[in-house]
């Protein structure tokens, strides 16, 4: 199962929860504003072209009625009664009239539907030919609007009967150029994505705004035959609202970023920092360390409460720890103790037993070995008698034989066997003095072992420690006389207090240690001297030396480097627990493949314990 | 108003055809015909259109509308004041082989425009109303328009010394259309300013059709430059429009006016009612004859009957001739192309029998009755040395007139 940090959780909860939340106004957008604005987007068309096309009627309106106006002119009414009389003035005055600020192409027309005047020099019409004039002047009409296509452009030409005296007397005829009444009503970008054309008996005669296809709106107008067809941009309008959807969804996933930012952060500092810190401590806490979960600094009440919550199980916890641990530490050292009286006991108990045996064994071989002794003292002097006579017996028979009795010495020769006679007689004496000083041999090696064992001898006395180096050596001589060459230097020291045979155990063991050490070929060297209120005796060895690594287990129980079998681990241990019951103390100084160099050091006085 | 011109003329027309029919075979009806041409406004100041055609009838009544031997068949035209109009009718003359004689309206400027196609085209052409001095006075030997009427020439004299003379008035201003009848009368009312040793105030010049906000500003520029009175040319349409314009100022703003008698020619008294005309001191010149008179002689009684007997409808008693001047001179005129027909002989060409005619018409020597005067040798041959020979009425014809409560033309009698 993949598992992720919460600060990472937070924000992907907080993006995906955004992200939802864009999507979701994102379809909304599509599904239900879309039509609304494309509705509104409609009808907005629909104001804009109904306000052109009634801004176009309105021009028409507006001139029409301005024409109406001009043509009230009393100048201009007397120049339609008195043309010739008004000749100069009328063409002073007409091009003056404006519409709206605008010139356009004015005819005055008389009641025949001749023109009297025209501000254009060459009048492009003949307008007695026109049935609307005649409709206009007998009264069938007030005005007229058409459009009119000359010198290669359209006009709107709107005609407003003149009236005098309530009769129908001529026409003012003004001809607009459609591209004017256009540029009015299309200023100021109001085609802006909408196409407008002119049609006039459905015939396209003017553009305006861009060439665009897309649904058309058709509108008629007060001139007959001409219309309006406008063209929205859908398209345009499709691509505004699109980027408009666009940037709203830009704008929301900006803000729900930085919100998600904001969150992240502050989710962060409320949320994922206590966990984290709970976390800390949790593994302070697991590590035996105690560390304290900032409170104060927490927003959020449960989370302090939980913080505070977790200090107090922390501390709790972390004490309980402590003084269990104290106890295990008690506990242990206390079960040390009690496996190394143990095995102190089992080999006090094995030594005891082995001590006994020896002292057994040493009672039975003493009493042979004393009739051994003395029978063979008796044998030395009987031989003192044989062996001269013997030779004589020898010397008479060969004088017998020389003598031509031989049979007393073949006989003889026979019994010898070829043997000299002379070599055994003289080797005999030699024979029992070795066996008598075997013997001897014998006898103290069974004192020595009944002193070695002391069975009876547990309690302190008073000893000399170079004496128990002698005895020692003369137990292990034959493990060390193989591979080394002890030397002695055994200066003057005095009687010190203790339990010598404890103290020939542990030098026992450091001469064994240091033969082991050794290995084929090496030297022990055993130095006894006074230091102070000190006995110090030191056993060097040019054995392979300790590593320096195992040095600080050298005294611990059952430590060994030895093969399995060859050591148990306890001697140094009951070496150092012995030497300290005497006060005293062992050092160890080695050099790896040089040699080991231990040193006891024994206080003069007598042991605490005989003292109490 | 234009379903009614149609229905008058229609009316007019059955009672010649009637006329006609009972006297010659239709065959002989479009051969020897006269015709008879009246082209006048009978639009804009419909009155004046009207009491021609009235005078006229009355007039050939008296000859049972008979000359030399021909029928005399009227043609009325409307010009509505047109001048584009009135060329029309007179080409439409030109091409009829009938016509003798053309009547025209109140309105100077038609008349002032075409008169070189008139005196060259040869129309003979009477003139009962308009009044602006050039019309008559073309300058050649052979001049076709007759007049009797007011002649500007002298009206302005008139207007000019009545005003200072007898009323009393001191600083004239001038208030004149703008067109050549207009420019006639400022002529002459200069001149007879001049002459009394007065200066106008100034001019004032408008267009037709203006309306009664552009005549107020026009009267309080008046009134403000001075004048103590203003002399007026203008015809009935616009000489509402000022009275109004004058008679809607503050009292104290408002000046009297001498006007032209163009504002007679229409539906003035009508609109500018007694109530109107209350506030307003408002005299015009007229020629010295009224069937309002008290004095009244045979003749004139008996042409009033005669007009009461012919348009029964219309007129019931004198008050009812509107536009009195039309009737009164449009009458006397055709009393006076009756005289001169009669003094010769119609022949079937009718441009000749136009000739004779005119030529008849500046010798006739025989005094004729009419209602203003009895005429002697009203016209004769035109020349520089001989400027009011086309016209039949001289200064001592004309007089000042006020309206009477009920719209009646009343001469002052001076």
């Amino acid at each position: 199962m993949t598992r992720i940090s919460l600060s990472i959780a937070l924000p992907i909860f907080v993006a995906i929860s955004t992200l939802l939340v864009v999507i979701l106004i994102t379809i909304t957008l599509s599904i239900r504003i879309v039509p609304v604005i494309n509705a509104s987007q409609k009808t907005h068309v629909e104001v804009r072209v109904n306000a052109i096309a009634s801004d176009i009627q309105r021009f028409i309106n507006n001139h029409l009625q301005l024409l109406l106006e001009h043509s009230r002119q009393p100048l201009l009414v007397q120049s339609i009664m008195q043309p010739d009389a008004y000749k100069g003035r009328i063409k002073d005055f007409m091009p003056d009239l404006t519409f709206l600020g605008e010139k356009y192409s004015l005819n005055l027309i008389d009641f025949q539907g001749e023109t009297i005047h025209s501000t254009q020099d060459n009048p492009a019409f003949n307008y007695s030919t026109l049935s609307w004039v005649r409709v206009l002047l007998d009264r069938g009409k007030n005005y007229h609007l058409e459009i009119s296509y000359f010198n290669n452009r359209y006009y709107l030409r709107l005609a407003q009967v003149m009236i005098y005296n309530q009769i129908p007397e001529g026409l003012l005829v003004v001809e607009i150029p459609l591209t004017t009444m256009i540029e009015q009503v299309s200023e100021k970008g109001r085609l802006d994505a909408l196409s407008m054309k002119l049609l006039w008996m459905g015939k396209e005669i003017l553009h305006a705004g861009k060439q665009l296809s897309g649904e058309t709106i058709e509108h008629s107008s007060r001139v007959p035959g001409l219309s309006l067809n406008f063209v929205s941009d859908s398209q345009q309008a499709d691509d505004e609202l699109n980027q408009l959807i666009l940037e709203i969804t830009l704008s929301i996933l900006f803000l729900s970023s930085l919100i998600a930012i904001v969150i992240t952060g502050v989710g962060k500092k409320w949320f994922v920092n206590p966990v984290e810190q709970l976390k800390k401590a949790s593994i302070a806490l697991a590590d035996e360390q105690l560390y304290e979960v900032d409170t104060e600094t927490q927003h959020l009440v449960e989370l302090k409460d939980l913080g505070e919550a977790f200090n107090r199980m922390a501390e709790r916890i972390y004490n309980r720890e402590k003084s269990l641990q104290k106890r295990r530490d008690e506990l242990m050292k206390l079960n040390e103790e009690l496996r190394l009286s143990q095995a102190q006991l089992v080999h006090s108990e094995k030594m005891a037993s082995l001590g006994t045996l020896a002292a057994g064994v040493a009672h039975e071989i003493n009493n042979p070995v004393g009739y051994i002794k003395n029978n063979l003292s008796a044998l030395q002097e009987y031989l003192l008698v044989i062996i001269p006579l013997i030779k004589e017996y020898y010397r008479f028979a060969t004088v017998h034989a020389e003598q031509g009795q031989s049979e007393q010495l073949d006989k003889i020769t026979k019994i010898l066997g070829g043997e000299d006679l002379d070599f055994i007689l003289q080797d005999i004496g030699p024979l029992l003095t070795d066996s008598r000083d075997g013997t001897e041999r014998v006898k103290e090696i069974v004192a020595g072992l009944k002193s070695f064992a002391r069975i009876d001898d547990a309690e302190i006395k008073e000893f000399d420690l170079n004496q128990c180096v002698k005895e020692t050596l003369r137990v292990v001589s034959n493990e060390l006389k193989y591979n080394s060459e002890v030397t002695t230097e055994l200066n003057e020291i005095p009687q010190m207090y203790g339990n010598p045979g404890q103290v020939n155990q542990v030098i026992m063991n450091m001469l064994v240690n240091a033969s082991h050490a050794i290995g084929d070929k090496g030297e022990i060297h055993i130095k006894t001297w006074r230091e102070y209120e000190n006995i110090k005796l030191s056993i060097a060895d040019s054995g392979c030396g300790i590593e320096e690594k195992n040095l600080k287990n050298l005294f611990n129980p059952f430590y060994t480097t030895k093969e399995v079998g060859k050591g148990t681990g306890l001697g140094l241990s009951i070496s150092h627990g012995i030497i300290d019951d005497h006060n005293g103390d062992i050092q160890v100084e080695s050099e790896l493949n040089v040699g080991t160099t231990f040193t006891i050091s024994l206080p003069v006085t007598r042991p605490k314990a005989e003292l109490n | 108003m234009f379903q009614q011109l149609i229905q008058q003329q229609k009316y007019v027309l059955s009672i010649l055809a009637l006329i006609l029919l009972n006297t010659l075979p239709y065959s002989k009806l479009q051969a020897e015909n006269i015709r008879l041409y009246i082209d006048a406004d009978r639009t804009g100041v419909r009155a004046s259109g009207i009491s021609i055609e009235q005078g006229v009838l009355t007039a050939l009544s008296e000859v049972n509308y008979t000359l030399g031997g021909k029928k005399i068949e009227l043609v009325i035209r409307d010009h509505h004041g047109s001048s584009r109009r009135s060329k029309k009718h007179l080409q439409e003359y030109l091409q009829d082989k009938h016509a003798l004689a053309i009547f025209s309206g109140l309105h100077s400027p038609p008349l002032l425009a075409h008169r070189e196609f008139i005196n060259r085209n040869r129309i003979l052409l009477l003139d009962p109303w308009a009044a602006a001095g050039p019309i008559t006075r073309y300058p050649s030997k052979e001049n076709w328009i007759f007049r009797l009427s007011i002649d500007d020439s002298k009206a302005g004299y008139v207007i000019t010394k009545h005003a200072l003379e007898i009323d009393g008035f001191s600083k004239p201003y001038l208030l004149l259309e703008e067109t050549g009848w207009g420019k006639s009368n400022l002529n002459t009312m200069t001149k007879a300013l001049k002459e009394s040793g007065v200066k106008s105030m100034g001019t004032k010049w408008f267009h037709w059709s203006l309306g009664k906000n552009a005549a107020s500003i026009i009267l309080r520029d008046i009134k403000a430059s001075g004048a103590d009175v203003i002399f007026m040319v203008a015809n009935a349409p616009e000489g509402k429009t000022f009275a109004r314009a004058m008679a809607s100022l503050p009292e104290q703003e408002r000046l009297p006016i001498r006007s032209h008698w163009g504002i007679t020619g229409g539906d003035f008294a009508e609109v500018i009612d007694a109530e109107i005309r209350a506030n307003l001191d408002l005299a015009f010149i007229q020629t010295r004859f009224s069937f309002l008179q008290e004095e009244q002689n045979e003749f004139s009684l008996t042409v009033l009957n005669n007009a009461i007997r012919l348009f029964p409808n219309k007129i019931k008693g004198a008050a009812d001739i509107k536009a009195p001047a039309g009737f009164i001179h449009a009458y006397d005129l055709t009393r006076l192309l009756i005289a001169a027909i009669n003094a010769t002989e119609l022949t079937d060409d009718m441009e000749y029998n136009r000739n004779r005619i005119r030529q008849s018409l500046e010798t006739l020597s025989q005094p004729i009755q009419g209602l203003i005067k009895l005429y002697r040798l009203p016209f004769s041959v035109y020349s520089d040395l001989n400027p009011d020979a086309h016209e039949a009425l001289s200064e001592k014809d004309f007089t000042m007139a006020r309206y009477g409560k009920s719209g009646e033309i009343l001469l002052i009698s001076n």
